[in-house]
């Protein structure tokens, strides 16, 4: 039987999921995600063709008013690395870091 | 002080209330206990003991919660404490805000003991995937507690607590509730706010209480169900007193049991219990009905599909950058992967794995579309069967608590969700309570499911097959 997930597979969703598959973690990995995938697969045998969501298409949001929230000191406090209030990333544009 | 200690939140209320024990020295009593026996059972990822002594000072004994300890799970934020979600990556993340359940139970006058010991991110049914460590069964140090709010029905079922807060995405407050012979419940989706909460599955995920008697959960959800504009899936209800709703008999309700569900194998002492709470069901004056719910089989491989895409997609905020564990790469792309790949544990990057999968180009259709799909059929069908029950009877899972490293299959694993998924799934309330001990005196516990928003009397149910099983009423 042709397999659900192969080794490019999971190096193209690793890439999306932004993370990192080392080469010991690989081998399980794949044995893994292929068994749980085959699981799941038994769904396909549903007949969903009559089906109508009822879920909601909308999100219900508050009125847009002012009030008090987290300071900016309280909101960023979590970051790794900040200077004068901003976070600190590395240079995205190419080049050297200032 | 009276010479045995109260055993239920109820009882401590009306002991202090009565001026029979103070506040003071029941936080006293309980830390106590904690620094006795939580270095064994390890429910509390951290403790707050003397913070919590400076607190019950202030607190008003004639409060709804008169001062009583409680835990919080800690994927749930309180502000100036610790919230690492059982998880590297956000081992020193302090919270800037508190959840607004939080704020509801401090202002009930709960005192807060502690966070408690979790899943990665409340991804597993066992509490191993803590990447700090596992938590122990207090029943038997040798079993897990359950998960993924093992710390919380632990420290609940240990003394630590006389109330704890879970989070329930497939089942996280019903299944160790079921494995520490504790009361779990999960609201209806949209009753309890989730501000605070970090997100794991948004269309899922549910706050709910855990304590030693539905009444006691009952009181906590007093406090817990209050309307909230931060939440924009919290939905705006008529006041309800849960507690006040408590009938004592069942008289005129239909218990429902899912005819597809009975061919399912579950321990024999789990069945036994199933018939002996049929038989009390019968004789509270409810009667028996057999209903059906054609695809509730389904519901696993629906939910280990839509709950990773969930995870895959919240997950992503973890990049090193904003909060949390930082590992310098080349560039921004090598950033955020080293920070991802050190930080999380292997469970959470498998679901992260298959939701970018089933989320991903050529694969969304057959896999998270499908499964949208499979939802919408299994909420319809569950939703039908409450139409001809009031309530739903079904096991909480299959066996009672397995031996700490006994499961390290994944796929085994996510087995132990298959009673508790539906009602995630469906947005539907659901509770599980303790029904009897299996041979090796560990706890069993049933579940009971009911319609969206009939929360109250699928406490007041709850309670009275709870107590003619012999619980505290």
């Amino acid at each position: 039987m042709a397999t659900i997930i192969d080794k490019k597979t999971l190096e193209h969703v690793a890439t999306l999921a932004r993370l990192e598959i080392t080469l010991e973690e690989e081998g399980p990995l794949l044995g893994d995600l292929e068994r749980i995938l085959e699981h799941v697969a038994q769904l396909s045998s549903v007949d969903t063709s009559a089906v109508i969501s009822k879920r909601p298409f909308m999100t219900l949001l508050r009125p847009d008013e002012p009030s008090e929230g987290l300071t900016r000191a309280e909101g960023l406090g979590g970051a790794p690395a900040m200077r004068d209030g901003f976070v600190v990333v590395k240079n995205i544009m190419g080049g050297e870091d200032a | 002080m009276p010479s045995e200690l109260p055993r239920t939140l109820n009882q401590y209320r009306l002991a202090v209330r009565a001026h029979e024990l103070s506040a003071e020295e029941y936080l006293e009593e309980t830390c106590r206990l904690i620094e006795r026996d939580d270095p064994q059972v390890r429910a509390f990822l951290h403790l707050r003991l003397d913070a919590a002594r400076s607190d019950v000072r202030a607190v008003d004994p004639m409060s709804p919660l008169a001062g009583a300890p409680i835990a919080i799970k800690d994927n749930i934020m309180m502000a100036g404490e610790r919230c690492t979600c059982g998880s590297r990556i956000l081992e020193h993340y302090v919270a800037p805000y508190s959840a607004t359940v939080v704020h509801a139970l401090i202002a009930g006058g709960a005192v807060v003991v502690g966070k408690t010991n979790l899943d990665e991110f409340a991804m597993g049914s066992s509490t191993e995937n803590s990447a700090f460590f596992p938590t122990h069964n207090p029943m038997d140090l040798t079993r897990v507690p359950g998960g993924s709010s093992g710390g919380s029905n632990a420290a609940v079922a240990a003394g630590f607590a006389l109330g704890a807060i879970g989070s329930d995405t497939g089942g996280s407050v019903r299944q160790p509730a079921a494995f520490c012979g504790v009361v779990g419940f999960k609201p209806t989706y949209g009753l309890v706010s989730r501000y605070g909460l970090v997100a794991f599955g948004s269309s899922l995920d549910c706050i709910g209480p855990i304590g030693r008697s539905v009444r006691d959960t009952a009181i906590m959800m007093n406090a817990m169900a209050v309307h909230d504009p931060k939440d924009a899936t919290n939905v705006r209800r008529p006041c309800v007193d849960f507690e006040a709703a408590l009938q004592s008999t069942l008289a005129g309700k239909r218990i429902g049991i899912i005819r597809e569900l009975e061919g399912l194998e579950v321990q024999p002492e789990i069945a036994a219990s199933m018939e002996m709470t049929r038989k009390a069901a019968v004789n509270c004056g409810a009667s028996v009905v057999d209903v059906s719910v054609p695809h509730i089989l389904s519901a696993l491989p629906a939910y280990y599909i839509i709950a990773p895409a969930e995870c895959s997609a919240n997950l992503g905020r973890f990049d090193g950058v904003r909060y949390g564990l930082h590992e310098d790469g080349r560039d921004m792309t090598e950033t955020y992967s080293r920070t991802r790949n050190a930080g999380f544990g292997t469970e959470v990057k498998r679901r992260i794995l298959i939701g970018a999968f089933v989320l991903s180009a050529g694969y969304y259709d057959a896999y998270y579309k499908k499964a949208t799909d499979v939802r919408q059929i299994i909420t319809d069908e569950l939703d039908a069967a409450l139409q001809s029950a009031d309530v739903l009877l079904t096991p909480t899972t299959p066996t009672t608590a397995f031996r700490i490293g006994a499961v390290t299959d994944p796929l085994e694993m996510y087995k132990a969700d298959v009673f508790t998924i539906p009602a995630d799934l469906a947005g539907i309330p659901a509770v599980s309570f303790p029904a009897g001990k299996d041979t090796a005196g560990l706890p069993i516990g049933l579940q009971l499911m009911g319609a969206r928003w009939s929360d109250a009397e699928l406490l007041s149910s709850a309670n009275v097959l709870f107590t003619a099983l012999g619980g505290e009423s």
